[in-house]
């Protein structure tokens, strides 16, 4: 490869130039160049081949537990994404569950206030039937109250006017006939 | 209103005085009407209880109204219980003093209330028939009450026989106001 490369920059010194000659060594000079470069080339192909190829495999390895820990990473940030996913499901479910038991409480606490309102309606309807009941009830006891004394007042104006002597007589007798008839 | 003690000992001293005269029964008859006449009215009951009125008024106003009436020992009584500043206490005066006297023949007093002045045989009977009602002998003090409209009403003790026709209207009374 080397030498291929001298035939070419001799080749474009020649053109450039005017002569490949004017660049290019003697046939020995070329042979124990060739030889000198072989010698170094082999000396560092021994010596640095082991070096060269722990480099390489380190490099590998390097690459590799990059590629790995990439790849690692990638699972633990799909494995992440999928809690993410599975948490923002969850927030969701929570929320929905939360509103829907909101939605009960609301319901719940409305059905609450609406029987509590009936029932205290019912009650002050109650009471409001039980007044007026006991209202009519007072007025027919004053009427009858009322018509009583007027009834009595009325008899006894008749009896004081109408009972003589003989009557009042009558009346005792017949009182202690009563009496006389009494269990003992 | 006098203490129970006071009303026994003029109750007692008067009953000693009527029997002093051998008059213990028409001295109590009288002035258990005296008493009830003092109990029904009430310008007499105030005027004979009147701090203001003098001692020589009152006397005057009982004498007016019993002289010729009563027997003078149950007027001098009455006058002696007013001038003594216990006109209000002769109705429990008169009553225990009816109780003592009664007590003395073992009976009992019967007030027996009507509307007019009753005969001696209508008492007779009354005082017959109250005996086998309640159980005791009684002898009766009869007062007039025209309140009653009709009928009696007798008292023995703690028992009360109304039999009159204020009591029956007052039923009347009660019935309509029960419908």
């Amino acid at each position: 490869m080397t030498f291929f490369m001298l035939q070419v920059m001799a080749q474009e010194a020649e053109e450039t130039s005017g002569g490949i000659n004017l660049i290019l060594p003697d046939t020995d000079e070329l042979i124990a160049g060739i030889v000198a470069f072989l010698i170094v080339f082999g000396f560092i192909w021994f010596k640095g081949r082991h070096w060269i190829g722990r480099l390489l495999a380190a490099r590998q390895e390097a690459v590799t537990s990059r590629l790995n820990e990439a790849e690692q990473a990638k699972v633990e940030a799909e494995t992440l994404l999928v809690e993410r996913r599975k948490e923002v499901a969850g927030a969701q479910d929570e929320a929905n569950r939360i509103v829907e038991e909101g939605r009960r409480s609301a319901e719940a606490i409305r059905a609450e206030i609406l029987a509590k309102a009936k029932a205290e309606s019912d009650e002050t309807a109650r009471r409001s039937r039980e007044g007026i009941e006991a209202d009519r009830e007072r007025a027919s006891e004053q009427v009858r109250d009322l018509v009583a004394v007027l009834s009595l007042e009325l008899a006894q104006q008749v009896v004081a006017g109408s009972v003589d002597a003989d009557s009042q007589q009558a009346l005792v007798n017949r009182y202690i006939d009563e009496l006389e008839g009494m269990p003992h | 209103m006098a203490s129970p003690d006071l009303v026994h000992g003029y109750a007692a001293g008067m009953l000693e005085v009527a029997r002093a005269e051998g008059m213990i029964d028409r001295v109590s008859d009288e002035l258990y009407r005296v008493a009830r006449a003092l109990e029904t009215s009430t310008e007499l009951r105030l005027a004979l209880s009147d701090p203001r009125l003098p001692l020589d008024r009152k006397q005057g106003i009982v004498e007016d109204l019993l002289g010729g009436r009563v027997l003078p020992l149950t007027l001098n009584l009455v006058s002696f219980v007013v001038a003594a500043g216990r006109s209000s206490d002769l109705p429990a005066i008169a009553d225990r003093l009816a109780e003592r006297a009664a007590a003395e023949r073992d009976r009992a007093v019967a007030e027996v209330r009507t509307t007019f002045e009753l005969d001696e045989e209508t008492v007779r009977r009354l005082a017959a028939s109250l005996s086998r009602a309640t159980g005791k002998q009684v002898e009766v003090k009869t007062v007039v009450d025209p309140s009653l409209l009709g009928g009696l009403v007798a008292t023995v003790g703690d028992t009360v026989i109304d039999g009159s026709l204020r009591h029956r209207l007052e039923g009347l009374r009660q019935a309509l106001q029960r419908r």
